[in-house]
């Protein structure tokens, strides 16, 4: 699962949060596709931590641009 | 070499500094515009420098520190990005030109300026300033602690009070930060101003802004900040508003080196030891005659102490250097009304600010030093 953010420093520092919750996360550039136009980066997460991660999120006051799902062929879908 | 200008830039720095700065150069690409190594490395430490920030200054979100040249880029960007033609804002007597010229130009451009002067040991009280507030001012702009005097403000008594009031309260940390506890929650500070060059040890080039969620000044630059880059308009989120360009990665890299510096050392014992070096200097200055002592070094103070003596300031500092190669400034310190405030504007004085590096030794050799100049 991709969580799409509006800056690297939002990627940043919810990937800080989720590590000290020992919910792992990796941040990438977002892939052209589903960046909605411009450069951004995103968390790519396992989806089964999605409620934790959103909890996590609104806790620290951080946005999140959008969220999409990863099937096993790297396609996208809104989640 | 003695080296006793540490409020114009702490030129000893820790060697942890030089190495990360070096390391940057030849580690580190441009942050935040690609999907390599070298570039996400360089985020990394970005983002640490942030985090490391706010651990210092008590803030919430790293996110609402941005990063600028100096200290003097981050007055101008909140100044002049939040007053318009027709606002009205207070600055104080005590204030450096990197406050007091953004504010006189934002004066003649329509805005409206209220002075709160200082008093004659260079403090701005709490009461002097309540006096000067009315219901039309937005915002106070503050130093925390003269680069004349340094004498220090009392923030949290002030902050409270312009909380209440609804006033921004925006403080100049240029010679605080990093040498004085600093806490934007408990001290209400929505916007603080910083060098990342003179307390915070790192190197000359760094400096930051931090600015309280919901406030969101005007920018003055715009450009690619390696977001929203579908939009010809300059993105809204912090810190990529004020973060055009490419930073200067090497220049936060050794800020960073600083600031943990002095998160291990803690803020509190820099200023213990500081203090003390400064009560060293203002003791054996006491004794030495012609030599008049401004403000109240070493109570209530930063380590920075302004003299007037028989001899002409700028005279004087060179001839400490010449003769003793004591490093110290002379003159006005881009602080005229500074200077009148003490009312030293006509010589202006011989500042001497000692750091973390210096020892107890260099400040008795400095006022053996100064003895002699003046025989």
């Amino acid at each position: 699962m991709l969580i799409l953010l509006n800056s690297g420093t939002s990627a940043q520092r919810l990937k800080k949060i989720l590590t000290n919750s020992s919910i792992p996360s990796e941040i990438i550039q977002t892939p052209k596709s589903i960046s909605e136009g411009g450069c951004t980066y995103s968390l790519r997460v396992k989806s089964e931590n999605k409620e934790k991660i959103l909890s996590r999120a609104k806790d620290a006051r951080i946005n999140i641009r959008a969220i999409y799902e990863e099937d096993n062929m790297g396609n996208f879908s809104h989640s | 070499m003695i080296y006793l200008d540490n409020a114009a830039t702490s030129f000893l720095k820790p060697d942890s500094v030089k190495k990360a700065v070096n390391f940057s150069l030849n580690n580190f690409s441009s942050p935040g515009r690609g999907s390599y190594r070298n570039a996400y490395c360089a985020s990394e430490i970005i983002f640490s420098a942030r985090e490391a920030l706010a651990k210092l200054f008590n803030i919430d979100s790293s996110e609402n520190i941005i990063f600028t040249d100096n200290a003097t880029t981050a007055i101008n960007t909140a100044l002049k990005g939040l007053i318009k033609e027709g606002d009205s804002f207070l600055i104080s007597t005590m204030e450096h030109n990197a406050v007091a010229r953004p504010s006189n130009l934002l004066n003649e451009k329509g805005a409206t300026l209220y002075y709160v002067k200082g008093d004659e040991k260079g403090f701005v009280k709490k009461e002097a300033l309540l006096s000067s507030l009315n219901p039309d001012i937005k915002l106070v702009c503050l130093i925390h602690s003269s680069n004349v005097t340094g004498s220090i403000n009392d923030l949290t008594e002030i902050g409270k009070e312009l909380k209440e009031r609804d006033i921004l309260f925006m403080v100049d940390a240029s010679q605080s930060a990093g040498s004085v506890p600093i806490d934007v929650e408990k001290s209400c500070i929505d916007i603080l101003a910083f060098p990342g060059h003179k307390g915070l040890l790192g190197p000359q080039g760094t400096g930051g802004l931090y600015i309280r969620e919901g406030i969101l000044p005007d920018s003055l630059t715009e450009g690619g900040t390696g977001s929203f880059s579908e939009s010809l308009t300059q993105p809204l989120v912090l810190p990529d508003r004020f973060e055009s360009g490419t930073p200067n990665v090497p220049g936060i890299s050794g800020l960073l080196s600083g600031v943990n510096f002095i998160l291990r050392h803690k803020v509190e014992n820099i200023h213990a030891y500081e203090t003390e070096l400064i009560r060293i200097l203002a003791e054996d200055f006491s004794v030495i005659p012609s030599v008049k002592i401004m403000g109240t070094p070493g109570e209530n103070s930063t380590s920075v102490m302004s003299i007037v003596t028989k001899e002409d300031s700028s005279v004087l500092a060179e001839k400490l250097y010449k003769n003793h190669g004591i490093c110290v400034r002379a003159g006005l310190h881009c602080a005229p009304l500074a200077h009148e405030t003490i009312g030293t504007f006509d010589t202006g004085t011989v500042r001497f600010s000692p750091g973390f590096f210096n020892t107890r030794e260099e400040m008795k050799k400095t006022a053996l030093a100064l003895c002699k100049c003046l025989k």
